[in-house]
């Protein structure tokens, strides 16, 4: 690996790791907006029920009130009524008591009787207007008038309700405005991945090519290798695995394409 | 052909080491560095590894030892970052 493709190399590796902390802050962004957006849905939907509950209560209610307002114009009707029955039992009684006037002033019996019989007459009609009068009482007067505090808790409850969906869809709009102005964003992150995998697919392909020509090398020098000094080095296991993987996925690579291709080793950015 | 090379001590034995790596580092691009492994574990998580300067004369390999502080901890560095940039 000359010394040019190295600098080449450490740039692209520094602007790569710039990339990824900025496409990190933005995913965590975009997580919590749709974590957001999610639970303002689900409240939005709650809202809409719990309106729709209540339009139908009130519709109800409505419904009640156009029967009770028939209703009072009936017993409108049978008020008049009742009104004009105690008049004319009034305006009887009043004859009645102008012919026991007139009858205290009469000499003759037949005269008297007379009077008796037009007086029980009257008495008879007095009778009857009463028992009209107490028929009218009867209907009693079913007020069927709404539970008017009721029906204006109920559309106070709607209003406030309206009122939170409003909000609620407002807040929606907000986030949907936000994550558009993010898409963007995303596309960028979208082609800015590919890029990075593209450049380190290329970074670790010169970094295997050159181990295996060198391995190759060493494998087939007739020579003997000299082993004089070593430092020591602990790895984990997984790091150790890591560099077997490398190299067993290389040689798999190498073997399905036939040719000296390691792009299978491009790392996934996480 | 696997990762398998053969070197010989300075007494003459030869042994069998598993190849993990052959590599570069910044502020040393005239040299290559070589990781091996001789399959010995530390505890149930780690194992032993070694690394020398891979020394080639005329296809005469010599691996040596990283005598300069400061480069022995370039080339720490440099596994370290290797093995957290390859892929899970």
């Amino acid at each position: 690996m000359n010394n040019s493709d190295k600098v080449y190399i450490d740039m692209i590796t520094d602007t790569i790791k710039k990339i990824k902390e900025r496409i990190s802050n933005l995913e965590n962004k975009n997580q919590g907006i749709r974590a957001l957006t999610g639970r303002i849905d689900l409240e939005l939907e709650a809202l809409n029920l719990q309106c729709n509950k209540l339009e139908a209560q009130l519709q109800e209610l409505e419904s009640r009130i156009e029967l009770s307002e028939i209703k009072e114009s009936i017993l409108d009707r049978l008020d008049e009524s009742a009104d004009k029955n105690i008049e004319k039992q009034e305006d009887i009684e009043q004859d009645i008591r102008q012919l026991e006037e007139l009858a205290g002033k009469l000499k003759t019996k037949s005269a008297k009787r007379k009077i008796s019989k037009k007086i029980e007459h009257k008495q008879r009609i007095i009778k009857r207007l009463q028992k009209k009068g107490a028929r009218i009482d009867r209907y009693q007067r079913m007020v069927l008038l709404p539970k008017t505090r009721k029906y204006q808790k109920q559309e106070q409850i709607l209003s406030k309700q309206e009122a939170k969906v409003n909000l609620t869809t407002a807040k929606i709009n907000d986030n949907n405005e936000l994550k558009a102005m993010l898409d963007p964003e995303n596309s960028f992150i979208d082609s800015i991945k590919s890029t990075i995998y593209d450049i380190k697919g290329v970074f670790y392909k010169k970094r295997l090519n050159y181990a295996k020509e060198v391995l190759d090398s060493m494998q087939n020098t007739k020579s003997t290798i000299a082993l004089r000094g070593a430092n020591v080095v602990t790895l984990s296991k997984k790091a150790a695995n890591k560099f077997r993987k490398m190299k067993e996925a290389a040689k798999a690579k190498e073997k399905e394409n036939n040719e000296p291709e390691i792009t299978a080793l491009v790392p996934v950015v996480r | 052909m696997d990762d398998k090379i053969t070197v010989t001590d300075d007494l003459g034995n030869s042994f069998e080491v598993e190849v993990l790596d052959i590599f570069n580092v910044e502020g040393y691009e005239n040299k290559d560095y070589i990781l091996y492994s001789l399959g010995e574990e530390i505890d149930e998580n780690n194992e032993r590894a070694y690394v020398s300067i891979l020394d080639n004369k005329d296809d005469n390999y010599r691996l040596l030892e990283i005598a300069d502080n400061k480069e022995w901890e370039t080339v720490q560095m440099a596994i370290k970052e290797a093995s957290e940039e390859i892929e899970d």
